[in-house]
């Protein structure tokens, strides 16, 4: 072994760290070569001028004042978790009001039906009890938040689009405004009455919008249906609406024999509170003459072209007539179709109610209350408001104790990762 | 508050030489004993035994210290020339009493290289064995093994001019 070799393994000799054969070597080595036995011996004393040096003392006020770090520190992190725990709170609180005024805006679902579904499963049980009341829940499936029927009138698409028209030119036309209602909407009624008599020859469509409020949703629906079903009428469309809890919403549209139809809207005061009641008739005497007119003189000239036809002499002639008669024939038969769409029409009559669930139907205002009254009234609304608001924050909470679960779970992996990698 | 009275008894005065042989100065020492200790008492309950206390309580200084290093070279401070200034607030009593070889030593040990210098201070002023070094590091024992040899090897080369007050075999 030459002395580069043995200086090399020397650091580690001075400690017996080097392996048997190594060891032994080098105390060969040593043991001939006085220059690298004051190499050696060097060595061990650094090492042991090392050792000399030591650890100095700690301070006197060494104690304290690690003492002070560690406690301002568990201060800080008890502040961490509280600053933590609002963070969460915040946070859900956040997610809530967002998530609650994307519900109202756009209706959707996903998440926030997947949250409402607690609160249907609450009203389940009231909708239950006034089922046994009502002849037949109409709401079998609560887990629906929107159900369709339509009913089976060939026409119902044109009808529900004239239905839905505005107002038209029709001086019968009453417009009775929600303050008038229910009391007024008799006389509007009689008058609609009065005209319709004066013109009983005349084709009228006759349609009416209703907007009601009610406490009892259920039984008002079924007993608007029951009722158009008892004067024979039928329903050709509805929509239902269950996403809030308290303001389920219906819009249905019903037909009802002409004949029926006043009595009908008049019994729509016994169901709700009538705040919207816009009645409209579309007089259409007059195409209606002018079609059956047209169609009479068609007629007509439908019988002259078969007899010209049957003298025909020549082939040229022939088509002629025959491509005229064809064109007649369709004529005819769109004419036809026309009046008995129009018959149809004025025979049923279409209602269009909004229903509108309330929690409590709010008394008829004062007009001109006074400031009091309206300051105590802003900040009994505000204060209730508030309730409602909490209300509604516990609900989600509850419900969405799966979902932050499930965040915690994932979060909790994570910090342990990041933890597990971190070295203290 | 119990465990660690006595956890602070124990090992304070190894906690507060270590800090200071590795960073050079007494209110670098104190800084990091402090920071040491609020890690302890963070991560007492963390801790499972998978080491002895000792060397997990050393690695916790060892690291502090190093980030701590780390971090000023970062910030374009040497800290080579640094502990060249040695000691501002060395005690009057050190300084007189110090004789020629340890400070020669002291001076000796900033010029190594951080990683090299906390190999010589656990090997030879505080005594861990390599095995007890080689858990503190989180490394192999070949590791520690190279490192103290090429640590001690520097350091020799660095007291080459002192090597005088090496000669003689007083210890």
């Amino acid at each position: 072994m030459d002395c580069d070799k043995v200086k090399e393994l020397l650091p580690l000799y001075i400690d017996g760290e080097l392996s048997d054969d190594e060891m032994k070597a080098v105390s060969e080595h040593l043991a001939d070569c006085p220059q690298c036995m004051e190499e050696y011996e060097q060595s061990k004393n650094i090492a042991a001028a090392c050792k000399d040096l030591g650890f100095p003392a700690p301070p006197p006020d060494y104690k304290e004042r690690v003492i002070a770090a560690v406690e301002k520190d568990s201060k800080k992190q008890r502040k961490g978790m509280f600053g933590a725990a609002a963070a969460v709170i915040a946070a859900a609180l956040l997610i809530f009001i967002s998530i609650s005024s994307i519900g109202d805006a756009t209706g959707t679902k996903g998440v926030v039906s997947g949250l409402d579904g607690m609160e249907q499963q609450e009203q389940t049980a009231p909708s239950q009890n006034q089922a046994l009341t009502g002849s037949d829940s109409f709401m079998g499936d609560e887990s629906r938040a929107v159900s369709e029927a339509t009913g089976s009138s060939p026409q119902e698409e044109g009808m529900a689009s004239i239905a839905e028209a505005p107002q038209s030119n029709d001086k019968a036309d009453q417009d009775t405004s929600a303050e008038e209602a229910p009391d007024t909407s008799k006389s509007a009624e009689q008058n609609l009455a009065i005209v319709s008599a004066n013109t009983e020859q005349r084709k009228i469509i006759k349609s009416a919008y209703l907007s009601l409020e009610t406490e009892k949703f259920d039984n008002t629906v079924n007993s608007i249906i029951g009722r158009a079903t008892a004067l024979g009428g039928y329903v050709s469309n509805s929509e239902y609406n269950n996403r809030n809890e308290g303001k389920r919403t219906a819009h249905i549209e019903i037909k009802i024999p002409q004949q029926s139809f006043e009595q009908y809207l008049g019994d729509m005061g016994g169901y709700g509170k009538v705040v919207e009641d816009r009645r409209s008739g579309q007089d259409v005497t007059a195409q209606y003459i002018d079609t059956e007119t047209r169609l009479k003189m068609l007629k007509i000239k439908e019988e002259r072209l078969m007899e010209l036809l049957s003298k025909a002499e020549t082939l040229q002639d022939m088509f002629t007539i025959q491509d005229q008669l064809t064109n007649t024939q369709i004529e005819i038969e769109r004419l036809t179709g026309d009046l008995k769409r129009w018959d149809d029409m004025v025979s049923y009559s279409t209602a269009v109610v909004d229903i509108y669930e309330v929690a409590k139907i709010e008394p008829e205002q004062e007009d001109n209350p006074n400031i009091w009254k309206r300051i105590g009234k802003a900040f009994v609304d505000s204060i209730k408001a508030i309730g409602r608001f909490f209300e509604g924050f516990i609900v989600f909470l509850f419900g969405a104790v799966p979902y932050l679960v499930l965040i915690g779970i994932v979060a909790w992996g994570v910090v342990t990762f990041i933890k597990s990698k971190r070295r203290i | 508050m119990a465990d660690f009275d006595a956890l602070f008894d124990e090992y304070s005065d190894k906690v507060y030489g270590l800090a200071y042989r590795l960073m050079g100065n007494r209110d670098d020492a104190m800084d990091i004993s402090q920071e040491v200790f609020v890690k302890i008492f963070r991560n007492l309950k963390a801790f499972k035994g998978e080491s002895a206390m000792a060397t997990w309580i050393y690695r916790i200084v060892y690291n502090t210290c190093m980030d701590e290093l780390r971090r000023r070279k970062i910030k374009q401070v040497s800290i080579v020339d640094k502990p060249d200034l040695v000691d501002d607030n060395i005690s009057v009593e050190e300084i007189y009493e110090a004789d020629e070889r340890k400070k020669a030593v002291h001076n000796a040990l900033y010029k190594l290289d951080d990683d090299q210098r906390a190999v010589i201070v656990m090997r030879d002023i505080q005594g861990l064995s390599y095995e007890e070094i080689a858990d503190v590091l989180q490394c192999p024992l070949g590791t520690v093994k190279s490192r103290l040899s090429r640590a001690r090897l520097n350091l020799k080369e660095i007291l080459k001019d002192y090597m005088e007050l090496f000669d003689e075999v007083d210890v």
